[in-house]
C-alpha cells in the first residue's frame, strides 16, 4: 500500500473533521492519526481493557470530546484522582450500576498523585542514582490499588479504562510499574505541534529564581516534568532550545536544593548549545555554591568569552574571585558591571561586603550609602554600614545606623545585638545592657546577646547579675567565652575557687583559649597557689608569647615564691616586647636588689629598704657590694623615671642603688622628689622613703636631720624596726644616749638583728658616761 | 469479504485475540515452542522429576514475564492431574502476595492457605486449626478481627488464612506487623502443614502431591542497606524452610536471580533451574532463525480465524516481510509479539495489516522500552549487543529483570 502524500492526507482529514481538527492549538495530522488508532482501539476492545494515552490537558479534551462524538454508542465518563484515590474500583463499580458506562477516562490527579513519591524525584531528572536504592514502602497509593484490582476490574467492570496522562505519568507506568503497564490494550501518543512546543518553551525560559524560591516542592517537580517533556519532545535538531530548557530546569532544580541534578542539567545545557552563556553562568554559580571556586571561575570566563557584557557573568565572575581570594580582581570585576549597569545593587552590595571584609570600612560605607538611596528601607544594609561605622569607630553614627535599621526591622534581634556591642565599647554600659534585653526579648535564647550583657554588667562591677547572665548564655549554649567571662566574674568577686572551676569548664571546650589561662593563673594566685600559677601563665604564653599581662603575672608569681631571677627574666621579656610600659623597668631593678633589702618578705608596693651598718658608731655604709649589679638597677630606675618622671616608687627605689654606690647626694634628691611627689602618703610608701633618706642623711653627717626622718617614719609605721635603728643610731650620734638606748630597745623588741649589738654599745657608752 | 461489517467484524475478533494474558490448558492457540526453546519442555522436565523421584523435590523455574511461565505451568498441572496426582496452583499475587513487598513468611501463608484449601476435604486440618488457635489472640491485636477461639472450624480457619494473607498483600501497615508477629512461628506451621499433608489419605505413591507458587517471579527486587536482595533473602536464605514442606514444590523465580552470582548456590540448593527461554528468531551470527520465526508465525495463526490462518500473506499482512519484521522485532518474546499485533491491528481500517502499520506499532513499542533504559544502561546495552553475553552485576540483572535483555538457548547449550 503506497502511503498517501501527508499535505493530501491532511487535506482530506480536515475536509472530513473541519469543526474540531483544524491546524488550531497545534492539532495535526500526526495527532490525528493517534486519535484514529485510539478510536479504532476502544470500538474493537470487548470486556476490561487499560488504555494509555500521553498527552497533555488540552489534548485530553480534545481527545474526550472526540470520543464522545465518534463512538456514541459508547457512553463515556469521566473520573478524577485524588491523593487518596484508593476506591477507585469501588467507585467505578458503584457508578456503573446505577448507569453503566464502557469508557472511564482518568484524566487529572495522576501526576500530583505520583509527584511526592520519592522515585519520582528520581525521574524528574535525567542521571538516575542506582535504582535499587528505591525503597518500594512509598508505592502511590493508586498503584498498589489498581494491581490489587486487577481481577476484579477484569470480572467486574467490562469498560475500557483509559489513562489520559502527561509523559512522566506513563515513564512512571514503564520504569516502575511494568507488569500494570504490560496488561494494556494500547498506548498512545500525542505530541505537541513544533509551533506549539516553540511557543510553550518560550514561556518556559528565563523564570524568575525567586519565585522559584518560593515553590513548594510539588510545584517544582511539576515544573520541572513540564519542562522535561517539552525536551524530549523537541526535535533533536533544535540544540538552542533544548539547551535554553536544560538550563531553566536547572535552575529549578537549583531552587529546590538538588545540586546534583541541577549540575548535571546546566552540563547537558551546555553540550546542547556550548553558546550558551546563561547556562556557562548558571553553572558557575552552582560551582560557586559549592565552594568549587576553580571550575566556576572556568565557567564563568566562559561565559564571559561568549558574552563579555553579561552583567549576570561579570557578578557571578566577582563572587568567584571572591571565593578565590582575587579581591582586587574581584573588585575589578564587580566595577564592569557597574560601568554597564551604575545602578546593579548586588554588585554594589557585594563590592561593599568585599571591602568591608578587606577592613576598607570607609568605601564599604560609600557603597552601602548608595543602595540606601535607592532602597532606603534594607534594614540590612543599614545594618551592615552600622558595623562598617562600628569598626572604623565611628561609634555614634554606628548606632544611627542601626537605629534606622530597627525603624525598618524593629523586632531584628541580631542588630539590637549589634547596637549594644558599640554601646559597650563607648563604655555606655548600661544602655548597652538596655540594648542587649531588647534582643533577648525578641529572642530569649541568644546567648550572644546574653553573654554580651554579662560583659557589660562586669564593666559595671554588678558581678553577680554578670554571672547570671553569663549562666544564661552557658545554659543556651555552653561555649568557652561564656564560661571563661563567668570564671572573670567569680574572679571579681573573689570567688576564686568557682572561677577555676569556670575557666576550667572553658577548657575542656577549648584547651587554648588564652584569656582563660590568663584568669585561671590570676585566680590561683590569688589563691596563693603560685607553682600552678606559673603552669597557667605557661600554658597562656604558648599560645600568645608577647602577652606583657601574663609575663607580669608569672613575674610576680615566681617573685612571690621567692626566685627573683626568674621574676626579673618576665620583666626584662615585657621590658623588650613593650618598653614604654615603666613598671617592667622598675620591677626589674628592684627584683635585682630585693635580696639586698631589709625585710623579710618585701613586696612590690614597697620601695627597697636600706640596710643600716651593723654598729651605730661606724658611718660607712655596707662595702661589699655587688658594683656591677647596683650599677645596673640604678640605671633600670632612671629609665623608668625618663618614661615617667612622676613615678614615685621608681625614684624611692632609686635611692637605694645610689645608697649603697656611695652616691649620697644623688640618693637625698630621688628621696626628696619622692617625697614631693606624694607628701600626703597616699601611695602609702613614704615611711620606707623616710627611714632611707634617714640612712642617707647619717651618712651625710646629718644626725639631726636624719632624727627627723626616722621619728617621722615611725609616726608612719611605729613597728618599722629598722627606723629605731636608725633613730638610735642618730641619737647616738648626737650623743643622747638614753634615748638612743630606748630606740634601740624598741628595735630589740621587735626582733632586729642588729638591736643587741648596738644596745651593747650604748649600754658601754652611758657606762663610761657616767663614770 | 465484501461486506464491510464483516471485515470490522474480523478485525473486531483478531484485535481481542491478541490480548497478552496467559493461556489455559487445551486453548488452541498455543504453540509446541520446543524446538526453539533449546528443547525445553516444562511439562516433559518438571514434570518427570515430579512424578519420578522417590524423594519430595523442590524445583525452581523460571522466565520472562509474558513469555509463557504460567502456560506451561498450567499445561503441567493438567497433565499431572490427568495422571492421578494432586496439584495446587497458585499465582502468589492474585491474593496472597505484594510483588512490591514480598518476604518469605508471605509465601509460606500462600502455601498454607492453598494446600488448606485443596486438601479440606480429605485431610484432617486439625494440627493447622490449633496452629492458627495459637496466633489468634495476637492476630486480634493486630488486625483487629472478631473471632470466636472456641467456634473454630475449618471454615472459620480458612477464612481466616484468607483474612491474613488479604492483608499482607494490601495493607502495607499491616503486613509487617503480621510478619513480624508470624516469624517466630514459621517453623511450627511447617509442621503443622507436614501433619496436615501427612493426615492426607488419598496421597500416595502412585498420587503425588505438586504445589506451584507461580508468580513469585513478579516480586519486585528491594535491596537492603547490605546490598543483599530480597530475591536472595526468600531463594537462598530461606531455602531450607522453602524445602521443608513434605510435598513437592515448584517454585517461579525471578529470571534475574538465576542469572545472578547466585546462580551456583540456587543450582546446590534446588538443583539446576527450568528456565524458559525466547524463541530465537536469529543466529549468533545475526542471520535469522527460520524454526523460531515459523513458530511466532504459527502463534500469530492460531490466534486469527480458521478461514484466514492458511493465507496470512496476503489476507492479514500485505507481504511476507512484513510478516517477517513483526516477528523479528518480537525478539521471539511472546508477549511483546502479541502487543505488537495488537498495536497493529488497532493501526489498520482494512486489512491486510501495511508495512507502515507494522512500524508505526513497532515505533510504539521500542519507545516504551526506550523509557525503561536509564541513561548509563545504554553503554551496558551496546557491549551485551555486540557480546551477546551479559555479566553477574546488578546493572545486567535489572536489565534482565526488565527485558532489555532477552536470553536465548541453543540445543547444544
Amino acid at each position: 500500500m503506497a502511503i498517501q502524500p501527508l499535505e493530501d492526507a491532511f487535506e482530506q482529514l480536515n475536509d472530513q473533521y473541519p469543526e474540531v481538527f483544524g491546524e488550531l492549538d497545534g492539532w495535526n495530522f500526526d495527532a490525528e492519526e493517534v486519535l484514529s488508532d485510539l478510536l479504532r482501539a476502544l470500538r474493537r476492545k470487548k470486556g476490561f481493557g487499560l488504555f494509555f494515552v500521553q498527552c497533555n490537558s488540552s489534548q485530553a479534551e480534545r481527545v474526550m470530546t472526540s470520543i464522545r462524538e465518534r463512538l456514541p454508542q459508547k457512553r463515556l465518563q469521566q473520573f478524577d484522582l485524588n491523593q487518596q484515590s484508593e476506591t477507585l474500583y469501588e467507585e467505578m463499580l458503584e457508578r456503573y450500576q446505577q448507569e453503566p458506562f464502557s469508557v472511564a477516562c482518568i484524566t487529572t490527579g495522576v501526576e500530583q498523585m505520583l509527584y511526592g513519591y520519592e522515585d519520582t524525584k528520581r525521574l524528574v531528572g535525567w542521571t538516575s542514582q542506582e535504582i535499587y536504592n528505591y525503597s518500594w514502602k512509598g508505592v502511590p497509593p493508586l498503584l498498589s490499588h489498581l494491581n490489587r484490582q486487577r481481577e476484579v476490574f477484569e470480572a467486574n467492570l467490562p469498560i475500557a479504562l483509559v489513562f489520559l496522562v502527561h509523559s512522566f505519568v506513563i515513564d512512571y507506568f514503564i520504569q516502575r510499574a511494568p507488569d500494570f503497564f504490560d496488561w494494556r490494550s494500547g498506548f498512545f501518543k500525542f505530541t505537541e505541534s513544533a509551533a506549539n512546543l516553540q511557543k510553550f518553551s518560550q514561556e518556559l525560559v528565563d523564570g524568575d529564581y525567586q519565585e522559584y524560591n518560593s515553590l513548594t516542592t510539588d510545584q517544582r517537580v511539576e515544573k520541572i516534568l513540564e519542562i522535561k517533556d517539552k525536551i524530549l519532545q523537541l526535535d533533536l535538531v533544535d540544540s538552542e532550545q533544548r539547551s535554553s530548557l536544560l538550563r531553566e530546569q536547572g535552575r529549578l532544580f537549583q531552587s529546590g536544593g538538588e545540586t546534583n541534578q541541577a549540575l548535571d542539567c546546566y552540563e547537558r545545557s551546555i553540550v546542547e548549545n556550548p553558546n550558551n552563556h546563561k547556562a556557562w553562568n548558571n553553572k558557575g554559580i552552582l560551582l560557586r555554591n559549592l565552594k568549587r571556586y576553580e571550575e566556576a571561575l572556568r565557567s564563568c570566563e566562559r561565559c564571559l568569552e561568549i558574552q563579555s557584557e553579561y552583567v549576570d557573568g561579570l557578578f557571578n565572575r566577582g563572587a568567584v574571585l571572591t571565593g578565590l581570594e582575587c579581591y582586587t580582581e574581584a573588585l575589578e570585576s564587580y566595577n564592569c558591571v557597574l560601568i554597564i549597569n551604575p545602578f546593579h545593587l548586588n554588585s554594589i552590595f557585594a563590592q561593599s561586603d568585599l571591602f568591608a571584609s578587606l577592613g576598607r570600612y570607609g568605601e564599604a560605607i560609600i557603597g552601602y550609602d548608595k543602595i540606601l538611596k535607592i532602597k532606603p528601607e534594607d534594614y540590612y544594609i543599614w545594618l551592615r554600614r552600622g558595623y562598617a561605622l562600628f569598626k572604623i569607630g565611628r561609634n555614634e553614627a554606628a548606632i544611627e545606623s542601626y537605629d534606622k535599621a530597627l525603624e525598618v526591622k524593629h523586632d531584628d534581634y541580631f542588630t539590637w545585638g549589634k547596637r549594644g556591642d558599640v554601646l559597650l565599647k563607648i563604655g555606655r554600659n548600661e544602655e548597652a545592657i538596655e540594648s542587649y534585653n531588647k534582643a533577648l526579648e525578641i529572642k530569649h535564647d541568644y546567648h550572644f546577646a546574653w553573654g554580651k550583657r554579662g560583659d557589660a554588667l562586669l564593666k559595671l562591677g554588678r558581678n553577680e547579675e554578670a554571672i547570671e547572665s553569663y549562666d544564661k548564655t552557658l545554659e543556651i549554649k555552653p561555649d568557652y567565652y561564656g564560661w571563661t567571662k563567668r570564671g572573670d566574674s567569680l574572679r571579681s568577686l573573689g570567688r576564686n575557687e568557682e572561677a577555676i572551676e569556670s575557666y576550667d569548664k572553658a577548657l575542656e571546650i577549648k584547651p587554648d583559649y588564652f584569656y582563660t589561662w590568663i584568669g585561671k593563673g590570676d585566680s590561683l594566685r590569688s589563691l596563693g597557689r603560685k607553682e600552678e600559677s606559673v603552669k597557667s601563665y605557661d600554658q597562656a604564653l604558648k599560645i600568645t608569647p608577647d602577652d606583657p599581662y601574663v609575663w607580669t603575672g608569672k613575674g610576680f608569681s615566681l617573685y612571690e615564691l621567692g626566685k627573683h631571677k626568674e621574676a626579673s627574666d618576665c620583666f626584662a621579656r615585657i621590658a623588650e616586647i613593650l618598653p614604654i610600659y615603666k613598671y617592667s623597668w622598675n620591677n626589674q631593678g628592684y627584683l635585682n636588689l630585693a635580696q639586698d633589702s631589709y625585710g623579710l618578705q618585701p613586696i612590690f608596693e614597697k620601695p627597697l629598704l636600706i640596710r643600716q651598718p651593723p654598729y651605730c658608731s661606724s658611718s660607712t655604709a655596707n662595702a661589699d657590694i655587688n658594683l656591677e649589679r647596683y650599677q645596673k638597677s640604678l640605671a633600670l630606675f632612671e629609665t623608668a623615671l625618663q618614661l615617667d618622671p612622676e613615678f614615685t616608687i621608681a625614684w624611692a627605689n632609686h635611692s637605694f642603688p645610689a645608697y649603697y654606690l656611695q652616691q649620697y647626694q644623688t640618693a637625698l634628691q630621688s628621696c626628696n622628689r619622692a617625697l614631693e611627689l606624694d607628701p600626703e602618703n597616699q601611695e602609702d610608701m613614704n615611711e620606707v622613703i623616710y627611714t632611707n633618706r634617714g640612712c642617707i642623711l647619717l651618712q651625710l653627717q646629718n644626725p639631726t636631720a636624719a632624727l627627723q626622718d626616722f621619728t617621722s617614719a615611725l609616726t608612719l609605721a611605729p613597728h618599722l624596726d629598722e627606723a629605731y635603728i636608725g633613730k638610735g643610731t642618730a641619737l647616738f650620734q648626737l650623743g643622747r644616749y638614753s634615748e638612743a638606748n630606748d630606740s634601740f630597745s624598741q628595735a630589740l623588741s621587735l626582733n632586729h638583728p642588729l638591736a643587741q649589738a648596738n644596745l651593747d654599745l650604748v649600754g658601754q657608752q652611758l657606762l663610761e658616761t657616767n663614770s | 469479504m465484501a461486506n464491510p461489517q464483516d471485515v470490522e467484524d474480523l478485525l473486531d475478533e483478531m484485535y481481542n485475540a491478541f490480548t497478552p494474558t496467559p493461556l489455559q490448558p487445551g486453548d488452541p492457540a498455543y504453540v509446541d515452542c520446543r524446538a526453539v526453546r533449546g528443547d525445553e519442555d516444562v511439562v516433559e522436565d518438571l514434570g518427570r522429576t515430579v512424578r519420578r523421584s522417590n524423594e519430595f523435590t523442590y524445583q525452581l523455574y523460571s522466565g520472562y514475564r509474558g513469555s509463557g511461565k504460567t502456560t506451561e505451568l498450567l499445561r503441567l498441572k493438567k497433565d499431572l492431574e490427568g495422571r492421578g496426582h494432586v496439584v495446587v496452583y497458585f499465582a502468589a499475587d492474585e491474593e496472597d502476595i505484594s510483588v512490591q513487598d514480598a518476604q518469605y513468611t508471605d509465601i509460606l501463608l500462600a502455601c498454607t492457605r492453598h494446600l488448606l484449601k485443596k486438601l479440606k476435604e480429605e485431610a484432617n486440618s486439625a494440627p493447622i486449626l490449633d496452629w492458627l488457635k495459637g496466633r489468634l489472640k495476637d492476630l486480634k491485636a493486630v488486625m483487629l478481627t472478631e473471632i470466636n477461639i472456641d467456634q473454630i472450624n475449618l471454615e472459620v480457619g480458612l477464612k481466616e488464612f484468607a483474612k491474613i494473607t488479604a492483608a499482607v498483600r494490601t495493607e502495607p501497615g499491616q503486613r509487617q506487623k503480621i510478619r513480624e508477629m508470624l516469624e517466630p512461628h514459621t517453623e511450627t506451621l511447617i509442621q503443622a502443614l507436614n501433619a496436615f499433608i501427612a493426615n492426607d489419605n488419598q496421597l500416595s505413591e502412585k498420587s503425588k502431591l505438586l504445589v506451584i507458587a507461580d508468580n513469585l517471579d513478579r516480586i519486585v527486587p528491594i535491596f537492603r542497606d547490605n546490598g543483599r536482595s530480597n530475591h536472595e533473602e526468600i531463594f537462598l536464605d530461606r531455602h531450607e524452610q522453602l524445602k521443608a514442606l513434605k510435598c513437592h514444590i515448584i517454585y517461579t523465580v525471578p529470571i534475574s536471580l538465576i542469572y545472578s552470582r547466585w546462580a551456583t548456590e540456587l543450582k546446590d540448593n534446588y538443583g539446576i533451574p527450568q528456565v524458559l527461554p525466547s524463541i530465537m528468531v536469529r543466529q549468533i551470527n545475526g542471520d535469522f532463525c527460520e524454526a523460531g520465526l515459523d513458530i511466532l508465525k504459527t502463534i500469530i495463526q492460531l490466534r486469527v480465524s480458521s478461514e484466514m490462518r492458511e493465507v496470512l500473506v496476503p489476507q492479514v499482512f500485505e507481504s511476507e516481510t512484513v510478516l517477517q519484521e513483526l516477528c523479528l522485532t518480537s525478539g521471539g518474546y511472546v508477549r511483546d509479539l502479541v502487543q505488537l499485533m495488537q498495536e497493529a491491528i488497532t493501526k489498520t481500517d482494512v486489512l491486510p495489516i501495511s508495512a507502515r502499520a507494522v512500524q508505526r506499532a513497532t515505533d510504539a513499542l521500542r519507545d516504551v522500552y526506550r523509557r525503561a533504559v536509564e541513561e548509563p544502561q545504554w553503554d551496558v546495552l551496546r557491549q551485551v549487543h555486540q557480546s551477546k553475553g551479559i555479566e553477574n552485576d546488578d546493572t545486567h540483572r535489572s536489565l534482565l529483570f526488565s527485558r532489555c535483555v532477552l536470553e536465548y538457548r541453543y540445543f547444544d547449550d
